[in-house]
Order: C-alpha cells, then sequence, then structure tokens
C-alpha cells in the first residue's frame, strides 16, 4: 500500500511513520505542503492520504478539494491541531474521510488509519 | 480571554502527556516583564483575528534538547533544524489546544518562529502583557508564555 503524508513538520511525519511503520506500511512519500503534494502525485498515486491543515503555500483543506476535485477517491485522513466543529465539518465538505485532532497517541492514529482503510476496502 | 492560562496550563498537559508520555506540573502564571522570553530557546506562533498575540514555548537548551528528543522518537542528539521543528510542532499543537476554548473568538494561529540562541525574540510592544507560566517535567524547567489582547480592528 503506497501512503502520502502531507505536513509541514518533519517531525510529524516521521511520528506518523512510526506508526504506520507499526502497521506495515513502509511504502512512504513525503510532502511539505499541498503544493509539494500536488508534485508528489506526479510520480507516486497512493492509496491513502494523510494530510495536515495549516502549511505554507497550499494548506490542507485547499489540497483535499484540487486532489477531489481531479476525480481521485483515495481516502484522506486529515491530522490537525484544528478542532473545532466548524472546522473538522469544513475539512469533511472538502472531502476527507477521517479526521485525527493533534495531540493524538499512536493508538489513536492506528485506530483511525485501520478504520479508514477498511471502509475503503 | 482572562481565562488562557488555564487552557494553555490543560492543553500543555495534553500534549506532552499524549505525544510524549511525559507529565508536566505547572506552577503560578505571573508577568513577564523583562522584553524577551524566559529561556534560550523558544518557539512562538502569533494569533490573529479578533485577538493579537502570542504563545511561546521557552526552554533552557538542554531541555529544549530532551523535549525535542523523545517527541521526535529520536535518541540521537538532533540538528538546529530539526529541534527547531520538533519545538515548533509542539507549540503549535499547544496553542491549537487552547484556541477552540477562546469561546466565541475566531482566531486564527500563524506558523511558528523558533529562537535558538542568536536573534531573541523581542516582546518589547506597549500594547503586549506577556504572562509566563512555569512548568517542570522529567525533562527540565519550561516556560508557556503568552500575550493577547483584542485586534484594534475586531
Amino acid at each position: 500500500m503506497k501512503i502520502l503524508l502531507v505536513d509541514d513538520s518533519k517531525t510529524m511525519r516521521t511520528i506518523q511513520k512510526a506508526v504506520l511503520a507499526q502497521l506495515g506500511h513502509t511504502d512512504i512519500e513525503e510532502a511539505a505542503d499541498g503544493r509539494d503534494a500536488i508534485e508528489k502525485l506526479h510520480h507516486f498515486q497512493p492509496d491513502l492520504l494523510l494530510v495536515d491543515w495549516n502549511m505554507p503555500n497550499m494548506d490542507g483543506v485547499s489540497f483535499v478539494r484540487h486532489y477531489r476535485a481531479t476525480g481521485s477517491k483515495q481516502p484522506i485522513i486529515m491530522v490537525s491541531t484544528e478542532s473545532e466543529n466548524s472546522k473538522v465539518a469544513d475539512a469533511f465538505d472538502a472531502g476527507v474521510d477521517n479526521y485525527v485532532i493533534k495531540p493524538f497517541t499512536p493508538d489513536i492514529l492506528s485506530q483511525r488509519i485501520q478504520e479508514t482503510l477498511a471502509k475503503a476496502a | 480571554m482572562e481565562h488562557f492560562a488555564q487552557h494553555l496550563i490543560e492543553s500543555t498537559r495534553h500534549v506532552f502527556d499524549r505525544m510524549l508520555h511525559i507529565d508536566v506540573w505547572a506552577d503560578e502564571p505571573e508577568p513577564r516583564h523583562e522584553p524577551n522570553p524566559t529561556y534560550d530557546v523558544s518557539a512562538m506562533i502569533a494569533v490573529a483575528g479578533e485577538l493579537d498575540g502570542f504563545v511561546v514555548l521557552s526552554l533552557p537548551f538542554d531541555t529544549a534538547r530532551r523535549v525535542a528528543s523523545v517527541f521526535a522518537g529520536s535518541d540521537k542528539p538532533l540538528s538546529d533544524d530539526d529541534l527547531a521543528d520538533a519545538l515548533g510542532e509542539i507549540v503549535s499543537i499547544i496553542a491549537g489546544g487552547a484556541k477552540p476554548r477562546l469561546e466565541n473568538k475566531h482566531i486564527n494561529l500563524g506558523f511558528p518562529s523558533v529562537a535558538i540562541d542568536a536573534a531573541p525574540i523581542n516582546y518589547r510592544h506597549d500594547d503586549f502583557h506577556p504572562i509566563a507560566i512555569p512548568f517542570t517535567c522529567d525533562c527540565g524547567e519550561f516556560t508557556v508564555e503568552y500575550a493577547l489582547h483584542a485586534a484594534a480592528h475586531a
């Protein structure tokens, strides 16, 4: 399974990679913001995307809208500090399939990944 | 707005518990009269919208290295860039956790900036009266400092 991590924090991507590795997922591409993610999609077709919201150049919700507008249906999990109900609703309206609020434990992220993949199967 | 210190204390405890598995203890918030954050290493995030201001995570260098390494899950010394990245993410999550508790206030957080030794953050501004919240944990002492006031255009 190919997974694209989109987060402007290298540390956060490392934390997420460790959780994914525990689930057996190691085919991972990283992007530092939405614009970088669009570039990476030219040569990497993910089966799952984990996307931060607040990033420079192109934020996560704008990226998700762009990605969905291309017709891509692969599941997306937003991983963000934004926790207000209205913000979470905005993310789902944009096309995310699941949502993880930072701070998270490895168990929470792992659970959301597994339930998202199960729904998409 | 007057309860923001308590929101930051709760958010800081939550972040350290969930992502670093470290207990932290807060002391009484106190006004910070000096023009800079308390310690050598400071990660700042700006607050904008109906409120203007900032939230700063300030740590002695050794504590900063320990906290960042635990957060990153690394047993090797972090480069300055990785140290800054980790501390910037931590202050983002702390401020992000406190933000929703400012009910009915529409505010946004900026991107973090981190000062390590050189070019320390300068608080000197007539409108800001920073508050420092001292914390202790197994990694050492640190502070979370903030200042907020109603935006002129709000």
